[in-house]
């Protein structure tokens, strides 16, 4: 059909076996795609098919080189449920570490997405208007089955942590379960050669142990404030938990005069809403006494950064430590585990159990404790695609969503992941290790402010992220910094305003 | 022997030191593969030892279902890419139809259209084909953008043919598919090998399409297999196992330059490559 | 298109085609279109639809989902006033220039190396060793030059440590100066690849007796690289060339891994700029817009580079 003479008789069949068996297979991978297709799938008369993509929770097989179980407790909830619900059939997507933006575009553009997908809070402002996912707020307000002598299921969860699924219309449109502790990770080993007997606890000290350190010739604390990667995670768990303490003489000014406290209920914080407010009756700006304060006292830290600390990658951040070069590591909760079972990490650590408190010594508006240093949102952060209701399986995907937050699932789950802390009220059965930062939230409250990941749009903290990360660097000066950044601001504010005009 | 020697030592001197620097990625994929993921991220560069072969058994198990898609995949696009692209070089070449140039630069053009821009619009048409979750989802686009690379060589390869060979077939009475056959094709035996090596490279790595496309992951191809392997705590855990699938990916590749060097060699060389 | 080749009779098709009408001209290639139809259609419905599609929206208001407004040129006003994107065109017109540059010496001086070898063996050799190293995965290169340019453990840093040049090290990727040259130096030595090839595959399309002749003229190695080798290879540095511009204005994905943009906005790019536009910020319309005047100067540029190049260097044929 193709070639004839000139081609040898090997090649003729190589180039003919190959296509042969391509065509053919190409033919019979056709029919059988639809099963999986997304369209086809959804309400049959038989079963239900219900598909999550759900990301870190994703139950994969263990390989010979894990060095711990990968997590495989969603397999146990898929089996209870559908044993329960016959008519019900479960299925986990892949998880994607590269590309899922793209992804998400193209699947829910298309129509073929799955009927959850994981999501973040920042995303909500940008997409929810694209009618992509179901709003929740009638189903949270129903008792969840699952739960005993529950009334409606939102209680289930500590407030901040279901609130944080609100977007700009006031409606939850995602389900957060977990949060993200954070810690200072430290090298105790190196604490002990260099003189250091006890774990800080206000920031003067910590600037004493880190000038220690320092002198004694190592990195006091690895921070990367790069641009890929690092400054969205630091400059933004910097910013919400100093801004905080910050503006917590005036947290009512930005409240409308009512008063914000730290263990807020949902609708008590200062959400987007309420920001952008403030922001254009000028009573939250970058030029801000307070605001700046913020921006001095993390340049004032930067000197204890490691060297090139904007450009330093990621990945870095805990080599440094690992490597014994730094003293101090800011990581993640989803670190412990890694951490722990590192065989090549060759000194004694510990976490400290909570960041150092700026007292008045250290700044004028100074005093209060840090909020927890938990970010909400972890892991278990799923929003409802609308592809659900068009398929006929919203009901069964709300159950499916009700049983695995049920607390005694949702803590199966997360002590399987083992990286986050459950954001539910009751946390019997918590791993302590990873109760303890909810334990923070309880204690010390959450951020008030809604941080600059989601307050405004996703432009405006990619300008804050570059502003951010041009000062610290030394590039532009403190003044420039804040008047930029505040022009920034305003115009964004002004835009949501104009998108809005119910929020004014 | 030694005047030769004598000769290029300078240059062996130059291209050995390009060849080192040019080379040492490959090196650094082989040896990280046999790193644990601790070694890894304790020492960057260094070798490890013992080897850690678990990384490869965990590939293996891994990718060796995505090795045959891609095989397939790839297989038969180039199959595709090769067919049509040599007939429609010949007709670029050989006949000067009306809008000939026009329809020339038009194929050209479309190279220069940013991919994130069209990934969305073809998704949509692709879903619309309902071609979803086959491997047609892949092999369709493929040709259609491999083809256009390819015509744009052949064209002038076929375009410096010697004029007696198809005059000699006219008076033969030889019709045009037959003196494409007879004329064209072996004597573009190399440079179809070319274009079909470089065809096969180009969607081999393919990442972000068969991520969109193929929702089954029974059916992904190798690329997309192999960097969303095993990442539980968010790529920090399964660096080796990772790498040896790249080299694992990488081995089919090396066979196919291996057993067409010496055409690819030749096709190139044969002063083929004309713009 | 101008073939470069010394003696080639143009291929005789036929009567001359003038006298004829454009129907009647059309009617008798029919066969051509014919056979060409596959190309077509593959290419009208998986590369014109899409390319149509996005080049469509750019006068809209898109956010990929539900609202799809006309807005007319807005689109475009907007991008003459996006400092950011002046920045970045900045910036893609320093890479660009540097990539040709580079793309006619390093692969081009490699090829000649390896033409001028003696040893036959070796020069196969050294041929596969350029070959090979394009299965490597941009991940990993990527990868591996992040590690070399990292302020605290990176490669760089520490030799200059090594042999005493503390004063220099710096973070590469993150010195507002540097930053852009940081990115042009990754891929060196640059001669992996295709474009060696086929520069090599133009050295040895060259006629053996202008070699010779050259020689006979008494014209050494370094002259006759000039006068005869490299005029000869014009057709392949014109394609090279095409080739690199295309890649180099799309290109995004480097930058996006190394440096994201920064450090500020001082190595940001037009096609990552069009990335966030369309996949982050929901300015699908806008990120359209940006592509159609990437594809307006990606054009533009190939025109300019298909004509001086041909107009300079004919022998024979048009």
């Amino acid at each position: 059909m193709k070639y004839q003479k000139g081609l040898s008789r090997r090649e003729f069949l190589k180039v003919a076996s190959v296509t042969s068996v391509g065509l053919a297979l190409a033919a019979c991978a056709a029919p059988t795609a639809p099963a999986g297709s997304g369209e086809a799938a959804g309400a049959t008369a038989e079963r239900k098919v219900v598909r999550m993509y759900a990301q870190g929770l994703t139950p994969r097989a263990r390989l010979e080189t894990d060095r711990w179980d990968p997590p495989q407790a969603m397999l146990e909830m898929e089996k209870a449920y559908e044993e329960a619900h016959p008519d019900v059939d479960l299925e986990f997507i892949e998880d994607l570490p590269q590309g899922y933006d793209e992804w998400l575009v193209t699947q829910m553009s298309g129509g073929t997405a799955p009927e959850i997908v994981w999501y973040q809070r920042g995303f909500i402002a940008r997409d929810y208007e694209k009618g992509w996912f179901v709003n929740l707020d009638p189903y949270l307000d129903q008792p969840n089955s699952y739960i005993e002598g529950n009334q409606k299921w939102k209680d289930a969860f500590q407030g901040p942590v279901i609130a944080s699924g609100t977007a700009p219309d006031g409606h939850i449109y995602m389900i957060t379960g977990d949060l993200v502790g954070t810690g200072v990770f430290y090298n105790k080993t190196m604490f002990d050669a260099a003189g250091i007997t006890k774990v800080p606890e206000t920031w003067t000290e910590f600037e004493e142990v880190q000038k220690v350190l320092k002198d004694a010739g190592h990195i006091p604390v690895s921070i990367s404030m790069d641009l890929a990667g690092g400054v969205q995670l630091y400059g933004s768990w910097s910013t919400r938990i100093i801004q905080d303490v910050m503006y917590d003489h005036k947290m009512a000014d930005l409240n409308d005069g009512k008063p914000v406290d730290r263990t807020w209920k949902p609708g008590e914080n200062l959400p987007p809403q309420k920001m952008v407010r403030a922001i254009r009756d000028g009573k939250y700006s970058a030029e801000d006494a307070e605001w700046k304060e913020m921006l001095n006292i993390l340049k004032g830290w930067s000197v204890h950064w490691p060297d090139g600390f904007w450009a330093t990658p990621p990945d870095d951040v805990y080599r440094l430590w690992a490597e014994g070069k730094a003293g101090m590591a800011w990581l993640g909760s989803w670190m412990n585990k890694p951490v722990r079972n590192d065989p090549l990490v060759e000194f004694e650590w510990g976490i400290f159990p909570k960041i150092p408190t700026i007292t008045e010594e250290s700044s004028p508006f100074g005093g209060l404790d840090f909020p927890a240093m938990a970010g909400v949102g972890g892991v278990f952060q799923y929003a409802l695609t609308s592809e659900s209701e068009a398929r006929g399986t919203l009901d069964a995907t709300v159950d499916w969503m009700r049983f695995i937050t049920a607390p005694k699932n949702l803590i199966t789950l997360l002590n399987d992941h083992g990286g986050f802390a459950p954001g539910t009220v009751d946390t019997t059965g918590a791993d302590p290790s990873l109760a303890v930062y909810t334990d923070m939230l309880v204690n010390l409250g959450a951020e008030r402010i809604e941080p600059f990941d989601s307050m405004l749009s996703r432009e405006f903290v990619d300008t804050m992220w570059n502003n951010l990360q041009q000062f610290l660097a030394g590039q532009i000066e403190l003044d420039a910094m804040a008047q930029t950044t505040q022009a920034d601001m305003k115009a964004a504010a002004e835009q949501l305003l104009s998108e809005h005009p119910d929020w004014a | 022997m030694s005047r030769t020697f004598k000769h290029d030592f300078p240059l062996h001197l130059v291209l050995g030191l390009l060849a080192i620097f040019t080379f040492y990625p490959f090196i650094f994929m082989v040896i990280t593969s046999f790193k644990t993921s601790p070694q890894f991220i304790h020492d960057f560069w260094g070798i490890a030892w013992p080897p850690t072969l678990a990384n490869y058994r965990d590939a293996w198990s891994r990718v060796n279902g995505y090795l045959f898609n891609s095989i397939i995949v790839s297989g038969v696009s180039m199959v595709g890419v090769l067919i049509i692209a040599s007939i429609s070089g010949f007709v670029f070449a050989r006949f000067n139809f009306p809008g000939r140039e026009l329809f020339f630069f038009a194929i050209l053009a479309l190279l220069m259209i940013p991919s994130v821009l069209t990934l969305v619009p073809a998704f949509l048409l692709v879903k619309d084909l309902g071609l979803i979750n086959t491997y047609w989802a892949l092999i369709l686009p493929y040709i259609a953008g491999g083809q256009i690379f390819a015509i744009f060589i052949l064209r002038s390869f076929i375009a410096g043919l010697p004029e007696e060979l198809f005059e000699a077939a006219r008076l033969d009475g030889a019709s045009t598919l037959q003196a494409f056959r007879s004329i064209v094709l072996p004597l573009s035996k190399p440079i179809l090998v070319t274009i079909a090596v470089m065809n096969v490279l180009g969607t081999w790595n393919d990442y972000i399409w068969p991520l969109v496309t193929i929702p089954d992951s029974k059916l992904w191809t190798i690329s997309v297999g192999i960097v969303t392997f095993g990442s539980t705590l968010r790529g920090l855990e399964s660096w080796g196992p990772m790498f040896a699938g790249f080299v694992i990916a990488s081995v089919p590749m090396i066979i196919l330059f291996v057993f067409t060097m010496r055409y690819f060699i030749a096709g190139l060389t044969s002063g083929a490559i004309k713009a | 298109m101008a073939e470069l080749t010394i003696e080639r009779k143009t291929p005789n098709v036929a009567t001359p085609t003038k006298s004829r009408s454009l129907w009647q001209r059309t009617l008798r290639y029919k066969e051509s279109y014919l056979l060409i139809l596959p190309t077509f259609v593959l290419i009208l419905i998986f590369n014109y639809y899409p390319a149509l599609s996005a080049l469509y929206h750019s006068f809209f208001e898109w956010n990929g989902a539900n609202v799809n407004k006309f807005t007319g040129l807005t689109n475009f006003i907007t991008m003459t006033q996006d400092a950011i994107l002046w920045q970045s065109f900045g910036n893609l017109l320093k890479l660009t220039v540097v990539a040709v540059a580079i793309s006619l010496t390093f692969p081009l001086g490699a090829a000649a190396l390896i033409f001028h070898l003696r040893d036959l063996k070796f020069a196969y050799f050294y041929r596969v060793l350029f070959v090979v190293p394009i299965v490597v995965p941009s991940l990993v290169v990527l990868m591996i030059w992040r590690f070399i340019y990292s302020p605290n453990l990176g490669l760089l840093n520490e030799i200059l440590k090594a042999i005493s040049l503390e004063t220099w090290t710096r973070p590469w990727l993150g010195d507002f100066n540097l930053a852009l040259y940081a990115i042009m130096f990754i891929g060196f030595p640059w001669v992996a690849g295709i474009g060696t090839l086929i520069y090599l595959a133009g050295f040895q399309g060259i006629p053996a007796e202008l070699l010779d002749s050259a020689a006979i003229d008494g014209a050494n190695t370094w002259q006759r690289f000039l006068s005869v080798e490299l005029p000869l290879v014009l057709s392949q540095i014109k394609l090279v060339v095409i080739l690199t511009i295309i890649a180099s204005i799309q290109s995004f994905g480097t930058i996006l891994v190394m440096t994201n943009g920064g450090p500020g906005t001082n190595t940001m790019v037009p096609g990552l700029f069009l990335y966030r536009n369309a996949m982050q910020y929901n300015k699908m319309g806008y990120a359209c817009a940006i592509g159609t005047v990437l594809f307006a100067v990606t054009l533009v540029l190939t025109y300019l580079n298909t004509r001086y190049l041909k107009s300079s260097v004919e022998f024979s044929g048009a």
